[in-house]
């Protein structure tokens, strides 16, 4: 059963993640925020399995540069974090991402997080990244 | 990474009353949210120093909009803080790092980023020793591009 600090470590964990993919001088940090043998299941834009292959992701991939040129895409807000054990008895995360690019356009997706404590605390062990449908919607 | 689960909840409170406090105009309420002499820079590079500093910054931004009808202020202006990822540096020092998304009654105003060094006193109570403000971009008929450009 979770207790108290896993539900707030688990938040640290989540909240993190933006903070080391959106500056590249951050990219140092995945192993902080993902298990050795974790997982970022992107859709569309590929699954990464590994620190070494997710870290190469966000640092030089060109599927992930070409969506980064076409949305503007500067930061990913993290809101709506809800940590729950499922029927399984895995540790699970939901979370929703508000993408904010440069113009005020927007768009949303669903982080659907599974997590294993290791030795060096809460890491996620899967990651699926879930867009929303409509895919985008505009602030302003 | 040091966590406590104390210390985590006290500088969660002190984020929710920066952006309450401001919101709501409660400048000194808001200055006292700082050290005293603690550190707000803003996103023009401006730095501000200590409580009284402070709180004649946020005077400044009331007096311009009574005297400036014409330029508003919006119905409301509402901060909504996201990506609050915290670092326990040891009991009374810590530092933080979120995202905003600032909403007027008209639209989105302006977003961006908090960066901050915060410290523990002695009543136990977490405040910003140093807080800078970084925008990654603004509705150019909004309330910060009127705020930051006409004053």
């Amino acid at each position: 059963m979770l207790e108290a600090i896993d539900y707030a470590e688990i938040q640290n964990i989540v909240n993190l993640y933006p903070h080391v993919i959106d500056v590249p001088a951050n990219y140092g940090r995945v192993a902080d925020i993902f298990a050795p043998d974790g997982v970022f299941d992107a859709g569309p834009l590929g699954r990464h399995e590994g620190i070494a292959a997710m870290t190469e992701y966000w640092a030089h991939s060109p599927v992930r540069a070409a969506a980064l040129e076409k949305t503007n895409l500067l930061a990913h807000n993290v809101v709506n974090v809800h940590v729950f054990e499922d029927e399984t008895g895995a540790v699970r995360c939901w979370s929703r991402c508000i993408g904010v690019s440069k113009d005020g356009k927007a768009s949303i997706a669903v982080y659907d997080d599974t997590l294993r404590k290791t030795d060096k605390g809460w890491r996620i062990a899967l990651r699926k990244l879930v867009p929303m449908d409509p895919p985008s919607v505009t602030l302003r | 990474m040091t966590h406590d689960l104390v210390a985590l909840e006290g500088i969660r409170a002190l984020m929710a009353d920066y952006i309450r406090f401001t919101d709501n105009g409660r400048i000194d309420d808001f200055a006292a949210l700082f050290g005293s002499d603690g550190i707000f820079i803003l996103p023009d590079g401006g730095a501000h120093a200590g409580r009284a500093a402070i709180a004649a910054l946020l005077n400044g931004h009331q007096t311009y909009f009574t005297a400036h009808p014409e330029a508003g202020p919006p119905g409301y202006l509402r901060h909504n803080l996201t990506t609050l990822s915290i670092e326990l540096d040891g009991p009374d020092r810590a530092r933080a790092d979120s995202y905003f998304l600032s909403v007027t009654s008209e639209r989105v105003d302006h977003w961006g980023k908090w960066t901050d060094e915060l410290v523990c006193g002695a009543d136990g109570k977490w405040r910003f020793a140093k807080r800078v403000v970084t925008t990654d971009g603004f509705d150019p008929d909004g309330w910060f591009a009127k705020s930051f450009s006409q004053m």
